[in-house]
């Protein structure tokens, strides 16, 4: 008596195991499990039991679109019904728990809704940092009052917003120091004036057609403009930014006309030089159909104080005319160049050359050749020899040939968030991995 | 005599400390072991736990508690080395069939180990425990779900609050 047989026992065990214990979970970790789901099976929870109603709503939401089986896929018409019978970001966004909040980073996929946004107006005035993404900003009635009076670091990535706002925004942001404007859609023009800005990072829609205007008007503390050189074409206009240091990178297709006050370049040819921008310092130059030395010079007419050189090098039409009259009294100070995409054809060698033979601060010149692998001795020997490197202009310059092991050296990695953002390093050198 | 606890580990033999389970059972464990939980680390750090004192857990039991320290000895060497960046592809793959196997455990045990990894705040069993539970409800209908995690067969009023979940939010039936 008293004594369990071992096929009862395994029984009552059964039974044990069969009583439901997850559901006696604390809200939080039942959320963070229902975050874990994928979209389709989250919203089924909600129906499991009373217990599990609120969960799914209040958990951090995931919508698969893309990365998943298909079965699990959410169509993006769903979108919106998902989002509002999740009640999940605006009731965060309206939590206590939040106010005073400093940074914010808000996606929202390219969907529509708009209310989102709104609840999130609330943190405006005190945020330090902030990144849109994937959203539009209301226009007429349900316009927000774009005022961020403590905003630092502003990324606005395939944002949909119109001119009018778009200079609304940039006006209500008395303190920002970095700009990143990547992919966005809504405005052709846009007028920079600020007391404060030190970096800007623009990358243009992929497809358009348009050309986009940006007008540097004033802005006295700007340091950085970086571009992108991906599809799509911009005329820059320059003019006060007597702080310009970092500039680049400029290719023909993506910037077909950059105007400092007086100097404008049209393509890679220098059109009209009144003056000359001593304060650049840092060029990158990009993927030029045409980008020979006479170009070069011609930039280094305009910017005299450059010291580091970075130039992608494009497809290889431009020949190699004498360009010893056109130096003339020109001082190439340049100390560092790199130029990437090398591959030591004729035309490589004879834009290279003209630093070797000219620079005469040189103090490093790096080749990098896009192909895998260790530079073979051989092709180093050749190329110091097509190059003249024993006859530099700088006796002391270093020379070093390396290789790119990844594809995507291209103008594409330039405008990136960090390079906008981080102040402190240098924008061009995150180019290379090498360095 | 020498000193009972060294303290640092320069002379040899790893730190131990002693953790306390809620029904009184001493468990001796390495300090990197036990440092794994958030929520004792910093009570190591402070030199707790040495000698005949010990931490009291009163939120784990025993049998919990061996299974939490189980985990963290397997996972400390890992841990120590920062995530274990030059962790081996053999290493790793044998920290995931361990993990596999580790989880595969009835529910009142899974459920206890949950709240110990909250507890104690393990941030790798936290997740792992978590993944844990969302495959056991990943890719099933709601009837599927209250099976497996043993929910009583709905009454007549939660089966129609069933339909009309399904014709309401459609998107998550397709």
């Amino acid at each position: 008596m008293g004594m369990l047989t071992r096929a009862k026992k395994r029984r009552l065990e059964e039974e044990e195991n069969r009583i439901d214990r997850i559901s006696s979970l604390p809200d939080a970790i039942l959320g963070e499990i229902v975050s874990l789901l994928p979209t389709k099976d989250g919203g089924r929870t909600q129906v499991l039991s009373t217990r599990w109603r609120h969960i799914w709503r209040f958990a951090p939401l995931n919508i698969d679109l893309l990365h998943c089986p298909r079965r699990q896929r959410v169509r993006f018409d769903q979108i919106s019904g998902i989002l509002s019978s999740h009640k999940g970001p605006g009731h965060w966004l309206r939590s206590p728990a939040l106010d005073k909040l400093q940074v914010l980073e808000f996606d929202l996929i390219c969907s529509t809704n708009t209310r989102l946004l709104a609840s999130a107006q609330r943190f405006f005035s005190t945020l330090r940092i902030a990144s849109f993404g994937g959203c539009a900003f209301p226009v007429g009635k349900a316009a927000l009052a774009l005022c961020f009076p403590v905003l630092e670091q502003l990324s606005l990535s395939s944002v949909r917003i119109s001119e009018c706002l778009m200079h609304a925004l940039l006006a209500g942001c008395p303190v920002l120091q970095s700009l990143l404007l990547d992919n966005n859609d809504g405005y052709l023009r846009l007028r920079i004036m600020s007391p404060t800005i030190r970096s800007i990072g623009v990358r243009l829609r992929c497809t358009t057609l348009e050309v986009y205007q940006l007008i540097i008007e004033d802005a006295p503390c700007l340091e950085r403009l970086l571009l992108s050189g991906l599809v799509g074409k911009m005329y820059i206009s320059v003019i006060s930014a007597p702080r310009l240091h970092f500039l680049g990178q400029l290719s023909k297709e993506a910037c077909p006309r950059i105007q400092f006050s007086t100097v404008t370049f049209e393509g890679s040819h220098i059109i009209s030089l009144t003056m000359v921008v001593r304060s650049v310092k840092a060029l990158a130059l990009s993927y030029m159909d045409d980008l020979s030395v006479d170009a070069v010079i011609d930039f280094m007419k305009c910017f005299p104080c450059i010291e580091k050189l970075n130039v992608e090098m494009g497809r290889r039409i431009a020949g190699c005319r004498k360009y010893q009259d056109l130096i003339g009294s020109l001082d190439i100070g340049v100390k560092k160049i790199v130029m990437t995409n090398y591959i030591g054809c004729r035309t490589d060698v004879c834009f290279a050359k003209f630093f070797v033979l000219h620079a005469r601060l040189l103090e490093s010149m790096t080749l990098e050749f896009q192909k895998p692998g260790k530079t073979s001795s051989v092709l180093i020997e050749k190329q110091r020899r097509l190059l003249q490197i024993e006859n530099r202009a700088s006796r002391s310059a270093r020379f070093y040939f390396v290789s790119c092991n990844y594809l995507c050296s291209g103008p594409n990695c330039i405008v990136c968030a960090q390079q906008v953002h981080d102040l402190s390093a240098d924008p061009f050198v995150r180019l290379h991995h090498w360095t | 005599m020498a000193a009972p606890e060294s303290g640092d580990g320069n002379n040899g033999a790893a730190r131990m400390v002693t953790l306390i389970s809620s029904d009184n059972t001493r468990f001796e464990v390495e300090a990197a072991a036990a440092s794994l939980s958030q929520t004792l680390q910093l009570t190591i750090l402070d030199g707790g736990g040495g000698g005949g004192d010990g931490i009291p857990l009163p939120n784990v039991d025993s049998a919990t508690l061996s299974k939490v320290l189980e985990y963290c000895i397997k996972h400390a060497p890992a841990a120590a080395n920062g995530g274990a960046p030059n962790a081996t592809a053999v290493d790793r793959a044998e920290l995931e069939r361990f993990d596999n196997e580790f989880v595969n455990i009835d529910q009142s045990v899974l459920y206890s180990l949950i709240m110990a990894a909250h507890n104690l705040e393990i941030e790798g069993l936290q997740s792992l425990v978590a993944k844990k539970v969302a495959d056991m409800i990943k890719g099933k209908s709601p009837m599927e779900i209250r099976r497996t995690l043993g929910f009583p067969d709905p009454t007549p009023e939660e089966q129609a609050e069933m339909n009309a979940h399904m014709l309401e939010y459609g998107w998550a039936y397709e």
